[in-house]
């Protein structure tokens, strides 16, 4: 062979690698995601459920990576959405033994709440950062939640990628909750602190509330507390002015890991008004973690004061989360007047055990009730055989 | 060989079933009528208003007298029956709620029910004094005793509806026994129970007509009857504001129909008024016709009819039924075979309110007293739409089926107590 036909033969096997190898970086930069109420539509995902999602093993340059890149094309955004919202978890759980499906399941203590400007996933550059929390669980898997996104169209134009920091010039995507697991309660419960608390129709600071306007109420600081030893809250307050109605009502809502501040999530207990102005009560929440669906994190806790028609002064003087093994110390506080708002059912085995809690509570009657079922039974068998 | 039941055997064993079967209901479900009734009451004994004209005075003293009573084993917290406003004294889910989640809520329950108990028990009583017949007067009872209409209607639904009939079945028995007056003034009395026994009326005073009789005598004794109702019916609003009542404590100013008992009666709903008018016009026909029986079977029939024209075409509330029940079985003394239409008219009215109940009234609500987690179970219009519906037959066409199967058991109803006299069989 001649040079020439050496040199063809050079350039064609260096065109040969030079395609294998491009062909092997880019079939090794496809993104490798699971969807779910996601439709294939070519290299696009279309939304089609309430809850899409993708999830992905992402690669990893450095063990302990602080920042999550990806690489994100959506369009059909609703039109008044400015920024985008998205959710992601950082936690797989491990199947459970006898689960009947294949899904991840992640555990919603840990995960991320973002939002991304629009123009960032439409044109242009489309990579942005999520920031990690430091000491997370160790979790090959992610999964990221699209939010209001009813209609979108999603390309994932590369793998997604941890990296130990972020290019200088990309987008830092908006951080607008952290959950980085929970409070979990000890015996003695936790008491929870009075600083920050965000005020409505109310001045002043916890240790003296004045009312302003008809609707007081205060709302936590983020508490994420676990519900799995949850057994309540336990209010402690004080009146500093003589009560004008013969009744109080105050009303504890609490938001969750599925819900914020709803009525169908609330507390509404009615106390007499006392000549001393002292009140200490306690609202049960036992149910969030005993009853379905469960909730795992009480993330925020509002306390209202109802009705308020004059201008009243309060002081808070603890508020204190109650662990179930405190629960017969504090279950004598819990005012007769409560009316409790919940989403959560007991199971058929556990409403048939809150039934006979419930009848056996008032023993007593339950004793009386017994004996007249009893004597009214052998009275009449008696009567029958004469 | 074993023997038949002797009369005492049989009540003994009847009674007995029956009471342990209404105490086992009696403390764990009520509606929240119940729970509204009672806080009127405790809000009369808390302010000492006693003359007040409340809207059915019989049944209201009777449960005042028992409330009282209650008050020494039961400490009700006052602001479990606060009533800030008289005449809003219908009670909010939020009230009632409270009223739940109390530790007494049971006991409150067995205490409120216990007159309607006793109440219940002087039916029985009536029934077994007005039956002659031993086999008739077992059917009677057994039919009073286990019927689902006014086991529901009292001891669930939680109404005190079978205060109202007692008063009929002792007028029933009292005119029986001749005693005129005596079954005016109980007439009288029971028309303090419930408004709807106004229908009977004019029934009642042709009832008291003997045909043997100069057309004077019937006169003065349908016009003394007459009178005599009369006094009794409006002598509490004539003599409560010289005592010092107040005529208006829970009646809301701004509610758009009047208290009054006939307009009360006049204003429920229709599904279609003229038959009512043309059945009821028709029934007095017959009434007159039948004239040279017993007045107390004059009676009992054509109150039993009204009942079923009136059913047949009205719209009411699901314990209403129980008014339907106390005159077909008084009819059994005079040989009516009703026990067929009792046990259809039972199935039916149990399968028209399954379809026809909203969220509270013929739902697992009725159980809110065991566990708040009822509230919102056992819907069944829910099911029918998610499985049923689907195949072809929507809700509303089944509700409205059912209402005309509904008119036809009152037709059938009305068919076997008009029938000529027949020896009772069990169907």
């Amino acid at each position: 062979m001649s040079k020439a036909h050496y040199r063809k033969l050079a350039f064609l096997t260096a065109v040969v690698l030079m395609l294998c190898t491009t062909g092997i970086a880019q079939a090794l930069s496809l993104p490798k995601v699971e969807s779910h109420d996601l439709v294939s539509e070519g290299s696009r995902l279309r939304v089609s459920g309430p809850d899409a999602y993708i999830t992905f093993e992402p690669y990893r340059s450095e063990s302990s990576g602080r920042f999550l890149l990806l690489n994100l094309h959506i369009e059909n955004l609703p039109d008044n959405l400015d920024a985008v919202p998205f959710e992601l978890f950082f936690s797989a759980l491990s199947p459970a033994p006898h689960a009947k499906t294949n899904d991840l399941v992640f555990d919603p203590r840990y995960r991320v709440r973002l939002s991304v400007a629009r123009p960032e996933l439409q044109s242009g550059e489309t990579w942005f950062a999520v920031p990690l929390p430091d000491d997370r669980p160790p979790s090959s898997q992610l999964r990221l939640d699209f939010e209001r996104c009813a209609d979108c169209s999603i390309e994932v134009l590369s793998h997604p990628k941890v990296v130990l920091s972020a290019p200088d010039d990309m987008t830092i995507a908006k951080i607008t909750r952290i959950y980085n697991g929970v409070n979990k309660l000890d015996k003695e419960g936790l008491t929870l602190p009075l600083t920050n608390w965000e005020l409505h129709d109310m001045e002043g600071d916890l240790r003296s509330l004045s009312v302003t306007g008809l609707d007081p109420f205060m709302t936590s600081p983020v508490i994420d507390i676990s519900t799995k030893d949850l057994a309540g809250i336990a209010v402690t307050l004080s009146r500093t002015q003589v009560a004008n109605s013969d009744y109080l009502d105050f009303q504890l809502f609490y938001a969750t890991e599925h819900h914020g501040f709803r009525a169908d999530a609330s507390a509404l207990v009615r106390v007499k008004a006392q000549t001393s102005n002292q009140y200490r009560f306690f609202i049960p929440l036992n149910h969030l973690s005993e009853e379905q669906p469960a909730d795992h994190i009480v993330e925020r806790i509002r306390f209202d004061f109802l009705p308020e028609e004059s201008a009243n002064l309060w002081r808070i003087k603890a508020v204190k989360a109650i662990n179930k093994a405190q629960m017969a110390d504090y279950q004598t506080l819990t005012p007769p007047q409560i009316l409790i708002n919940k989403q959560q059912r007991a199971g058929k085995r556990q409403l048939l055990v809150n039934v006979m809690k419930k009848i056996i509570n008032d023993l007593a009657f339950t004793l009386f009730y017994l004996l007249l079922l009893a004597s009214t039974a052998v009275l009449f068998w008696r009567r029958f055989k004469i | 060989m074993q023997r038949p039941l002797n009369n005492r055997q049989f009540l003994v064993l009847a009674l007995g079933a029956a009471v342990l079967l209404r105490f086992l209901l009696m403390p764990f479900f009520a509606h929240v009528d119940l729970f509204s009734e009672y806080r009127r009451v405790y809000y009369v004994l808390e302010q000492g208003l006693y003359f007040d004209n409340a809207h059915r005075p019989i049944v209201y003293y009777i449960e005042m007298l028992f409330a009282w009573v209650s008050k020494l084993f039961v400490d009700a917290p006052p602001a479990l029956f606060d009533l800030p406003d008289p005449t809003q004294s219908v009670a909010s889910l939020t009230d009632y709620g409270f009223f739940l989640n109390d530790p007494q809520v049971f006991r409150y329950l067995f205490i409120f029910k216990l007159p309607y108990f006793l109440f219940d028990l002087g039916v029985v009583w009536m029934i077994w004094k007005f039956v002659d017949n031993p086999t008739h007067r077992k059917i009677a009872v057994l039919l009073w005793l286990f019927n689902p209409v006014t086991l529901f209607a009292t001891y669930i639904f939680g109404r005190f509806e079978v205060i109202s009939l007692f008063f009929l079945a002792a007028t029933a028995l009292q005119l029986k026994h001749d005693n005129n007056l005596s079954a005016c003034i109980l007439f009288a009395l029971s028309l303090h129970c419930r408004e709807i026994n106004l229908l009977f009326a004019p029934f009642f005073l042709l009832a008291l007509i003997d045909f043997k009789d100069a057309w004077l005598r019937n006169l003065f004794v349908v016009g003394f009857a007459s009178i005599t109702i009369a006094v009794i019916l409006i002598l509490p609003s004539w003599l409560w504001p010289k005592l010092g009542g107040d005529l208006s404590l829970f009646v809301d100013p701004r509610a758009t129909h009047s208290n009054d008992a006939f307009n009360k009666l006049l204003s429920l709903g229709y599904y279609w008024f003229y038959p009512v008018i043309i059945g009821l016009a028709s029934l007095a026909i017959y009434a007159w016709e039948i004239g040279d029986r017993a007045h107390a079977e004059r009676f009992v029939i054509t109150s039993a009819i009204a009942l079923f024209i009136y059913f047949g075409f009205n719209v009411h509330s699901v314990h209403y039924a129980a008014w339907l029940t106390i005159f077909p079985i008084l009819c059994i003394q005079y040989q009516k075979r009703v026990v067929l239409p009792f046990v259809v008219f039972s199935a039916a009215w149990i399968i028209l309110w399954l379809l026809k109940t909203d969220g509270g009234v013929f739902t697992l609500f009725l159980a809110a007293p065991l566990s708040s987690d009822f509230i919102g179970m056992g819907y069944f219009p829910g099911w029918y739409n998610q499985h049923i519906a689907p195949r072809g037959l929507d809700l509303h066409q089944a509700i409205q089926i059912m209402r005309a199967l509904f008119l036809v058991i009152m037709g059938f109803f009305a068919y076997r107590v008009l029938q000529r006299n027949t020896e009772v069989r069990t169907s």
